[in-house]
């Protein structure tokens, strides 16, 4: 019941966000230099929304998979993937939005190919892919380090991707973007009752004719998937894949199909919320997405686990 | 009565290792067959063969009218259910939404469960006292609460076959009475009940029939107080038996003849009735 | 003798009555020549030039019939100081007549275009009046190619001209935060007609793909060389309508750096090292306008292997032994012997085995002159003068020993001639008074 009541605040931060900024209010019917601004907003919405869902779907379907709940979406080292594939096209010049976004799609898809290798060569078990995105991760991060130091005052221009954000998302970016996303997504849904079953247990699981590395492999690929298309339109926004599927799981049993929805319309609420806070805690209007979201989920989180204790 | 269960000449390979090699037996519905031997013996690999989580490895193997050669898996779909020794669950998921998982299975994505469903489910935890674990997490039981709302899931679905490993590990006395009943009761149903266990004075009470395996073999087939003999145990063990009594400590061997059966109840001293 | 004046007052005043309407029927019918013109002028920037030289003709012979008016005029203020009132309808008709003329003269300038950093071509169809700039060096040009009446909005790190603040504060100019990470929103808040960026910013480069979709044009100018700043200026210049000032300012510009060239050729030249952040040290290297300010400036840059800025290891300045270290200070990072202090630090009792720090010839810029240094924008040329001073004080008849170790416009006057060209800081009185 409470679930369901939860899913409404993806509607209301959605219009709060079409309706608050720093142009102040907008009449939806106006023309001119105001309709640009509303389009603005619609189109930071949509991005938003579209990141939130995919990082949350992301994010629960490794939490199910991994069986741990600190899992989330950049734990197969597609964050620091996707970095280095940015920082690596700004080292070479290219800084144009689109070559920005592509780059960290190829680069968080690279990543994850290196790091389904390195885990199926250890027997793709969940312990194997725990190790390898993590020791990926940091070959990645050091790597991005090295290049940031190379690159000089340049590099802030990049931090803004870096720190995550939706002020600069273009329709057409979007429009590439949104159907790797949903697709992400959509596989993950489609192998609910598959990674219901696997949080039973392999065996249980392989009893009830689930071949969990295959499960494994294809979640993971369609968690990069939905990541590397989040993080080409917002940068690497944090936090989100790890604390929408957490809300949804203290609202519940924590059975897998169940989860899976609530987890995704409270990624993409927190996510709207975040970018809409982002117009007023900083003057410049431009607090990066990450701290918003961090800042907005922990606190939650916290008084969930509280109450829940309680 | 035709066989629910059929294994001929089965080979089982675990890791590239072949574990079980021409084993051959046949079992029944409405029958509680224990499968006993020493750790190692290949119990949980016939389990898991049976599960359809291992591949045969030479032989075949046919339960519920399905049946599996060399190199394929046995895939009995909701016909067979299989509780591990080692319940290996989310932590975060409830008792409840486990049982309810497991009865639905993977299919369909969307389903909910139904009030059929849940219904089940609530049943079968109350039959195994578990009820009231119904809202916590997995995480926050003990390993016996935690392998009795396993048996609950596995006996929600009501299958033909059900296959426990180590059902009574973990669990303190009345807990293991209740599961053995609740699995004599599924047994009556018409089910084929395989328990893999070391708890052979409650096999000796609850089950039909004992399938032993040692050394990768069939040792012995056969009813339960055929078979379980010291004799054979002593075999397949490796432990002389009947010298055990010289380790119970003096504290208990001061004791009666009661305290001394209950003792050794429960610490496997060999077939029960016997001192 | 009255009669006859105002007799000849009066043919006069026909004259030029005759004389205002010819032109201004004209200037009409060039006008509308010209919007007949103006749909094939946006097709064909080719057949512009053509017009415009017609156009131009026809300027020099309203201006040359505005001379001959003027001394009509002025030989009747000499022969008829009495009759006012009719020389005043004739100066107000008179500045009629220039009004058309600035008028007909600003149509001339528009549509302008202009080629950016990216290689777009920019189109300006009318003078644009409300100008947005998101880096401090795009500022300091507008304002000194004369376009701050322009301004609407500028980043919050911007701070030449000095009147910025005043305008800031009277509202005429809205703060669009940073410029690194500029919020679209907040910018078109300022209702932008045109938006000036740097290329080497990412998110300048997709705010021009944002408000491409809107017909805001978003002009990334170039900011790696010298050369880049010359170009920017004619581009801000031509797109804003201040061609001429542009073209002078580049002129000075050039002239300020073969002034610094003139005074140091021929001396032998000082290997110099420019820290441009403190801790860690980053330096400006190769393929950067302080490359070659220092090179135009006598000196040799120790770093030219670094490329772009990066930062050294304290003991690159062991091994590279430059004579003298210029540390740009002006970011309110640490001050002169904070910096000294850090390198006394890192470097230990080595440090007097490099030249400059042994023979004291280390220079925190602070002030004004670090944005001479620091930005690329209309200073370069005056920032190559004060390198020059700081790497060959010789030359203008100086010892370092006489130059400060804090230098700023308060601690060292550039010793300039009255031949090197100065600009002058845009008058802020009328920019304050602009709407």
């Amino acid at each position: 019941m409470r679930g369901g009541l939860l899913h409404l605040l993806l509607p209301v931060f959605f219009a709060l966000s079409l309706f608050l900024g720093p142009y102040g209010l907008i009449n939806p019917f106006s023309h001119g230099l105001g309709a640009f601004v509303l389009e603005l907003r619609l189109l930071r919405a949509l991005a938003a929304s579209l990141v939130g869902l995919a990082l949350a779907a992301s994010g629960s379907g490794l939490q199910a998979l991994l069986k741990n709940p600190l899992a989330d979406p950049y734990i197969l080292g597609v964050s620091s993937g996707a970095a280095l594939g940015v920082l690596a096209t700004i080292a070479a010049g290219f800084i144009w939005p689109l070559a920005v976004s592509l780059s960290a799609l190829l680069g968080g898809l690279a990543a994850l190919a290196l790091v389904m290798a390195v885990s199926s060569a250890l027997g793709l078990t969940r312990t194997s892919m725990v190790l390898a995105g993590v020791a990926l991760s940091y070959a990645l991060s050091s790597i991005d380090m090295i290049i940031m130091m190379d690159l000089g005052p340049a590099v802030q221009g990049s931090l803004a991707w870096l720190f995550g954000t939706v002020a600069y998302a273009l329709w057409g970016e979007l429009a590439y973007a949104a159907p790797l996303m949903a697709a992400g997504a959509a596989w993950i849904f489609l192998r609910a009752g598959h990674l219901e079953s696997l949080m039973l247990g392999d065996d249980v699981a392989e009893s009830m004719g689930v071949r969990a590395r295959r499960l494994r492999a294809e979640v993971a690929v369609a968690s990069a998937l939905s990541t590397s298309a989040a993080v080409a339109v917002a940068g690497p926004v944090g936090f989100v894949g790890l604390v929408a599927p957490w809300i949804a799981r203290l609202g519940s049993g924590g059975a897998f199909r169940r989860i899976y929805p609530l987890s995704l319309s409270l990624g993409a609420s927190l996510t709207v919320a975040a970018d809409l806070a982002s117009r007023f805690v900083e003057p410049g209007g431009m607090a990066p997405l990450t701290s918003i979201t961090a800042l907005m989920g922990a606190p939650v989180l916290v008084y969930l686990l509280a109450r829940w204790r309680g | 009565m035709n066989p629910v269960l059929e294994a001929d000449s089965l080979s089982l390979a675990y890791g590239g290792r072949v574990v079980l090699e021409g084993l051959s037996f046949e079992a029944y519905p409405g029958e509680v067959l224990a499968v006993v031997g020493p750790n190692g013996a290949g119990k949980t690999t016939l389990l898991r063969a049976l599960s359809g989580s291992l591949e045969v490895a030479g032989g075949a193997l046919s339960c519920c009218g399905f049946s599996a050669a060399a190199g394929e898996r046995l895939g009995a779909g909701d016909r067979i259910s299989y509780a591990p020794a080692y319940p290996d669950v989310d932590p975060w998921i409830s008792a409840l939404d486990l049982v309810l998982s497991y009865r639905m299975g993977p299919r369909r994505p969307w389903a909910r469960p139904s009030r059929e469903d849940v219904g089940a489910a609530l049943e079968s935890l109350r039959r195994l006292g578990a009820a009231a674990l119904g809202p916590r997490r997995t995480s926050e039981m003990s390993t016996g609460e935690l392998k009795m709302v396993m048996l609950a899931a596995a006996l929600s679905r009501r299958s033909d076959v059900l296959l426990l490993d180590e059902p009574l590990a973990y669990l303190d006395l009345r807990n293991q009475s209740i599961a053995m009943s609740a699995l004599r009761a599924e047994a009556r149903r018409g089910a084929l009940v395989l328990v893999a266990s070391h708890e052979l004075h409650l096999l000796r009470l609850y089950a039909d029939r004992v399938l032993v395996l040692s050394g990768g073999r069939a040792v012995a087939m056969g009813r339960v107080d055929s078979v379980l003999s010291e004799d054979l145990l002593e075999r397949a063990y490796g432990v002389p038996l009947r010298e055990e009594r010289a380790l119970v400590p003096s504290i208990h061997r001061a004791g009666g003849a009661r305290e001394r059966r209950s003792y050794c109840n429960y610490f496997r001293c060999g077939a029960p009735g016997r001192y | 003798m009255r009669r006859k004046a105002s007799s000849s007052v009066a043919v006069s005043l026909i004259v030029v009555a005759v004389v205002v309407a010819i032109s201004a029927a004209y200037i009409g019918h060039q006008l509308s020549a010209y919007s007949a013109q103006v749909s094939e002028l946006y097709s064909a920037v080719s057949s512009l030039n053509r017009t415009v030289a017609s156009q131009a003709s026809a300027i020099s012979s309203i201006a040359s019939q505005q001379q001959s008016i003027q001394s009509q005029l002025s030989s009747l203020n000499r022969t008829v100081a009495s009759q006012a009132s009719a020389i005043s309808s004739i100066a107000s008709q008179q500045q009629s007549i220039q009004s058309q003329l600035s008028s007909l003269e600003s149509s001339m300038r528009f549509p302008a275009s202009a080629v950016d950093a990216t290689g777009q071509q920019i189109v300006v169809y009318s003078e644009p009046t409300r100008i947005v700039s998101l880096m401090p060096s795009d500022t300091a040009i507008l304002f000194a190619v004369g376009a701050g009446p322009q301004v609407v909005g500028v980043d919050k790190y911007s701070s030449w001209p000095p009147c910025l603040s005043a305008l800031e504060a009277n509202g005429t100019v809205k703060d669009i935060g940073s410029g690194w990470y500029p919020n679209p929103e907040v910018i078109l808040s300022a209702r932008p007609d045109m938006v000036f960026g740097v290329s080497s910013v990412p998110s300048n480069h997709a705010l021009k793909q944002q408000f491409a979709a809107y017909g805001i044009p978003v002009v990334l100018l170039p900011d790696n060389t010298i050369e880049d700043v010359l170009q920017s200026i004619y581009t801000v210049g031509r797109l804003t309508g201040h061609t001429g000032t542009a073209q002078l300012l580049a002129e000075n510009v050039t002239a300020e750096l073969s002034y610094a060239e003139g005074s140091t050729i021929g001396l032998n030249r000082t290997s110099a090292a420019l820290i441009v952040w403190p801790s860690p040290i980053w330096v400006a290297g190769n393929g950067t306008w302080e490359d070659q300010m220092i090179t135009a400036a006598g000196g040799s840059n120790v770093f030219s292997k670094v490329s772009g800025w990066g930062p050294v290891d304290p003991e690159a300045l062991l091994a590279a032994r430059p004579q003298v270290i210029i540390y740009a200070a002006g970011h309110g990072q640490l001050n002169y012997t904070e910096f000294m202090s850090t390198l006394y630090q890192k470097l230990g009792p080595a440090a007097d085995s490099v030249p400059a720090i042994a023979s004291g010839r280390v220079y925190a810029v602070t002030g004004e002159y670090n944005d001479w240094l620091t930005e690329p924008g209309p200073f370069v040329g005056y920032g190559t003068i004060l390198l020059s001073v700081l790497l060959h004080p010789e030359a203008y008849g100086m010892n370092y020993t006489s130059i400060p170790h804090v230098v700023s416009p308060g601690t060292l006057r550039l010793p300039v001639p009255a031949s090197v060209p100065v600009i002058s800081t845009p008058r802020c009185a009328s920019a304050v008074s602009s709407p």
